[in-house]
This record gives structure tokens, sequence and C-alpha cells, in this order.
């Protein structure tokens, strides 16, 4: 907050005095008289009250959370106890356009109220950021500026990708879901049909084979198990302009992965690599879905200034789980995490996002070593055992995972 | 945001630097947007302003004279309008302050001091509505309450200076102006004792790095990243 006399009283006294000052020189009443009002101006603002003061309440929206392209309403309270010219300003993230002006100067007695309705189109968890208001008198003799921080993060959400295929079971957990496990036992899945064994239980004979083949014969199921997905983002660069970005990419393959998992009784976890790493451990449920896209919303790419705290291993990561991992390969620290995940004897599969084409200013052989660098970052990973699938333009994320499903199956051995 | 460059052609129109038109169509947008600025009701009441007294003042010159100090005073109001800055209109409003003396000298042999008030007057209306005008920037909605209060402000201060002017001409009438000296005194004794009150403020804010400055992005606070653990 800072209060300060404008522009205008210096000119009124100024003014003023040199009214008095001819009228003196010239013995006469008239240039004074010339300049009363801009003396009347002092003394009428004097006689208001200088530096009124007048404060913003806390926004609401109508609502917290939107999809890209929808419109919102931010309303805001200021109040005042005397009259005073207010100049409210109200500063947005770039995520959220206004349609209507940001801006507003009215004469503010009691309580006003003003709205911004503004388009989200880009998705994150922002919201408008300052209220700034410039009170002045009613003659604008003097000013005050008070900033106001505003808290109402809104949450806008990518368009949502409906999933079908799951990444598929490579160490299974004891709890029921919707893999099929390798093993044999009470499932829905048939795995095979058997003579009957001695030591079978003898409800496992089925009465239909058994009359057909004049023999006792048994039907062996895979049973549906769950297992644990950790989601791996990489939010150290967002390549691409507008929507048709990396991480935007990033954000909405990681939510429509965690809401499948989820929903298939699996247990998702997060870890945000990026200058350095946020990691939301492996749980269960709806609720858990939530922090899962409430934390890929504040994904963001961090300055170098902000943090750079460099990589360290989450220490409560479950030993079963298989990372999924969505980056384009070009951060030197979500290489190491990669590696050093691997190393630990997790699954790793890397969805690798399309790349924006360079402009055409830059040069032949600049995107030749880019694309060199980029190949042997990939070779590399997969000669430690990660699953590189690139992700190209156009392509939907159920089709991406098709083909992971069809990668692993043919890369893993029957138990 | 983005690093890479992408696949997308620019925009033959995002070419042309901002203000400068270089197509014809761009020429035509220009001169809209201007022409919707200089539509306000504000705007128009103080060209209308400026333009009769300018011919008011120019009297004296013949009509070669008028057009002159007409077309000399319109530029400087426009340039005013235009650039929206303080220092010129507190020039464009000294102009308009010789308009009203040169049209009071040519017109009036003899001006009564309340006429005199009503010059200043005239004045002072026409640098509040520029004032109104300067704050539409910023694509600024304006409430019709901030009419009516300045309405109010400038009537007020207006009568004060009338009321004053009044005062001193009834005390003054007879003698030898002597009472000027008291009003001056009383005024700049009023006056440097405000200054005192008003100095450690005014240099406390002229410190202030934060200080807003109108149009400034002020960088937005962190989001609380609530349901991550930080490692």
């Amino acid at each position: 907050m800072s209060r300060h006399l404008t522009h205008r009283f210096w000119f009124c006294f100024c003014f003023g005095w040199l009214g008095l000052a001819f009228s003196l020189a010239a013995k006469s009443l008239g240039p004074a008289a010339f300049m009363s009002p801009f003396i009347g101006v002092l003394a009428f603002s004097l006689a208001e009250g200088w530096w009124p003061k007048a404060a913003a309440s806390s926004p609401k929206t109508n609502t917290p959370r939107a999809v890209e392209g929808d419109s919102l309403e931010i309303t805001l309270e200021i109040s005042s106890s005397q009259p005073t010219w207010t100049d409210l300003e109200v500063q947005l993230p770039a995520n959220l356009v206004p349609t209507t002006p940001t801006r507003v100067v009215t004469l503010l007695e009691g309580t006003k109220t003003f709205s911004v309705k503004v388009d989200a189109i880009r998705w994150g968890a922002d919201g408008p950021e300052w209220a700034i208001l410039t009170n002045r008198d009613r003659l604008g003799v003097s000013e005050r500026v008070s900033r106001y921080p505003l808290h109402a993060p809104i949450r806008v959400h990518p368009p949502a990708e409906r999933l079908n295929s799951l990444v598929p079971l490579y160490r299974e957990r004891p709890v029921t879901g919707e893999h099929r496990s390798r093993r044999k036992g009470p499932g829905s899945e048939l795995a095979e049909v058997r003579p009957y064994r001695y030591g079978d239980p003898v409800r496992m004979v089925h009465p239909r084979l058994t009359a057909r083949r004049g023999a006792p014969m048994v039907v062996e199921r895979h049973p549906d198990r769950s297992s644990d997905i950790v989601l791996l983002v990489d939010s150290s660069q967002d390549l691409g302009v507008d929507l048709d970005t990396t991480l935007r990419w990033t954000v909405t393959a990681a939510m429509a992965l965690g809401e499948r998992h989820l929903r298939a009784q699996d247990r998702v976890g997060l870890i945000d690599v990026g200058r350095g790493v946020r990691w939301l451990p492996a749980k269960l449920g709806r609720r858990h879905l939530h922090s899962v896209v409430d934390a890929l919303l504040t994904t963001e790419v961090l300055s170098r200034r902000q943090t750079e705290r460099g990589y360290r291993a989450p220490t409560n990561m479950p030993k079963s789980a298989t990372i999924v991992a969505i980056s384009p390969l070009l951060s030197e620290m979500t290489l190491a995490a990669l590696v050093d995940l691997r190393s630990r004897g997790h699954e790793i599969i890397v969805l690798k996002p399309a790349m924006p084409e360079p402009e055409a200013y830059v040069s032949l052989l600049a995107r030749r070593v880019f694309r060199v660098g980029n190949e042997l970052n990939q070779r590399w990973l997969q000669e430690r055992g990660v699953l590189v699938i690139p992700w190209s333009t156009g392509d939907s994320l159920e089709h991406v995972m098709r083909r992971v499903v069809r990668n692993l199956g043919r890369s893993r051995q029957p138990v | 945001m983005s690093q890479l460059p992408s696949n997308v052609e620019p925009n033959e129109n995002e070419l042309s630097t901002p203000g400068k038109p270089s197509r014809f169509s761009d020429f035509v947008n220009w001169w809209r947007l201007r022409a919707v600025r200089l539509a306000d009701p504000e705007t128009i009441v103080s060209t209308i302003v400026v333009a009769v007294l300018g011919l008011l003042a120019g009297i004296g010159g013949g009509i070669v004279g008028m057009l002159i100090v007409l077309v000399v005073v319109l530029a400087i109001h426009m340039v005013t309008v235009e650039s929206g800055h303080y220092l010129m209109l507190w020039l464009a409003t000294s102009m308009l302050l010789l308009l009203i003396l040169l049209a009071f000298a040519t017109i009036f042999p003899t001006v009564p001091a309340v006429l005199w008030a009503v010059g200043g007057a005239i004045a002072l209306a026409y640098n509040e509505l520029v004032r109104i005008n300067f704050a539409r920037r910023r694509q600024a909605i304006i409430d019709q309450s901030v009419f009516s209060s300045s309405t109010i402000g400038v009537g007020a201060a207006t009568l004060i200076g009338m009321i004053a002017t009044g005062v001193a001409q009834v005390l003054g009438s007879g003698s030898d102006r002597n009472w000027l000296w008291i009003v001056l005194a009383f005024f700049v004794v009023s006056l440097i004792g405000l200054a005192i009150a008003i100095v450690p403020v005014r240099n406390a804010t002229a410190k202030d790095k934060e200080r807003f400055q109108p149009g400034e992005r002020i960088p937005p606070q962190p989001l609380a990243k609530e349901s991550i653990a930080d490692l």
C-alpha cells in the first residue's frame, strides 16, 4: 500500500500561488479570482478528507472447475466508508482471458460488486491474481494505492480422454482388480481345460464338459488382479505453441491413465520431474483421483531460479510398481530418473509425445544435431530395457496404449 | 512457454509494427480506433470547449488569426487526449487559461471578479473532463457515478472560489487591498504546514520500489501445492 499526493495537488497549489502573486503584483483581485477554483479544489478535497480507504473482498467464481474453452464469471466486492473515486483493476493469469473489461472506475460509497467474465483458454490451476485498488478523493488530489492478493484457484481441465486399455500387469498385487493375472485360480477369464487330477477340489469339475467327454474335466481360470502404477510426468520443458504443447499432452495422458487405472482398482502414484521432484504416493480410490488430477493441473515448468534441487528417488515407491513416463526425453534429470528407477527393478514404459517442427530459420545442422541427440537418448534407454513408444501428433491415447499392450505382450513370456 | 520454435506460419498482419499502418485496412482500423476514442462524451465536450475558446481568443486576429489559434489549440488538445500524460493535461489546461485571458481581454474591456472565477472554473472543468478520459485507458468501464461526482466536485470548488472572491471583494472594497497580504500569508502558512505533514509520506512512497505503475504486471503469488508432498 502507498499513499501520496497527485499531480493535481501540486498544479492546483502552483496555480493558486501564481494567482495570488499576480494579484499582489497587479494590486487587483482579478488574477486571484481567476485561480480561485483551483484553490477551491484544495479546500474542498481537504474538507472531504484525504487518502480515503477502500477494501476488496476475496473473489467468488461461479464454478471452481472448468474445461478448456469454458466461460466463467469472477465476482469481487469492494467497500468504502467514505465517498471515494475508486479505480479497481483485476490481474488475471495468462490462461484466463477476460471477455469483459477487468478495470472499473466508480464512485464508491458503501459496497459495490464488480464482475469479470473470462474464458478459460488453457489448462492449469490459476485464478485471479491481484486486485489493485486506487482510491482518490472526489477531485483527485490525494491517492492511496493498495494491492490485494486474491486466492480463488480455478482448476481448468484439458479435454478428458476416455481410455479402455490398461497398462498390462507386470507384478500383481493380491487384490482383485481388472488385470488378468498370468497365474491360475478363481477368476472370470478362461485359462485352460484339463482332465481332473488328484488333489483338485471336486467343485472344480465341470459337469457339462465331463458329460460330453466321458471323463472328469476341470476348467482353469485366470484370477483378476490389480497392480501399482506410477505416472512419471516430465515438466522440465514445454515445447510447442498455443494448445499443442508437450506438457499439455503429458498432463492429458497422465490424467486419462490415472483415471483408468484407479477405476481398475490399481494403486496410482505420481512423480513430477522438473527442476525438482514432486511425489504423490500410490493410493486407491476416487478421492485419490482428485488429488492426482489437482496435482497434475498444478504442473508447470519452473524457472531455474525458482528451484534446482536435482533428482532424488522417492523413498516409499512400491517395489512392484510399473512406471509409465510421459516425456519428450530431452531433460537429463528425467533420463537419470528413468535409469535410476529401472535399476531398482521397475518396469518402465515411456510415451514420447511428438515435438513440434522447428521454425524455418533453424539451420539444417542444428535440426540434425537435435534429432540425433534425441534418438541417442531414446536408444540409451532402450538398451537398459525401457520400452519407448513414440506418440505422434494426431494419434489418440487409446491407439498409443494398444501399441503399448502389443509391444509388452510380445516381450513377456507367459508364466 | 515455447522453447522450440513451432511449425506455425507467422501471420502477415503480425509482421507490421503496432500503431503504424502498413496497409490500407490497417490504416482504416488505426483511424477507426482513434475515432472511437474521440467519440467519448467527455472528449467531445472538452473538444467543443477548446474549439469555442480558441475561436473567441482569436477574434482579435481576424479570420486567419482565429483559424491559426483554432488549429494550434486543437492540436495540443488532441495530443493531450492521445498521449494520456498528466503533464500534457496541465500544459493544455494552462493553454486554456491563456485562451480565456485572451478572450476576456478581447471581448470585455473590464472584467468583474466573478467572471474571472467563472473563467477559472471552465479551465478546471476542462481539466476534469480530460482526467475522466484518461481513466478510460486500459479498457476501463467508467461508472455514471463518476460523472455526477466530478460535477459535484467541480461545482463545489467553483462555489468555494467564488464565495472567497466575493468575500475578498467585499472586504477589500474602499481600502488599498492590504487584505491580500493576510490571505496570502494564511495560504502560505497553511500550505507549508500541510507540506511538512505530507513530505514524510511523499518521500516514503517515492522510495517505495513496489509502488504500482498503471498497467504493470505484478508477479503472481505462488499457489499452494496441496496434496503433493515435496521430497
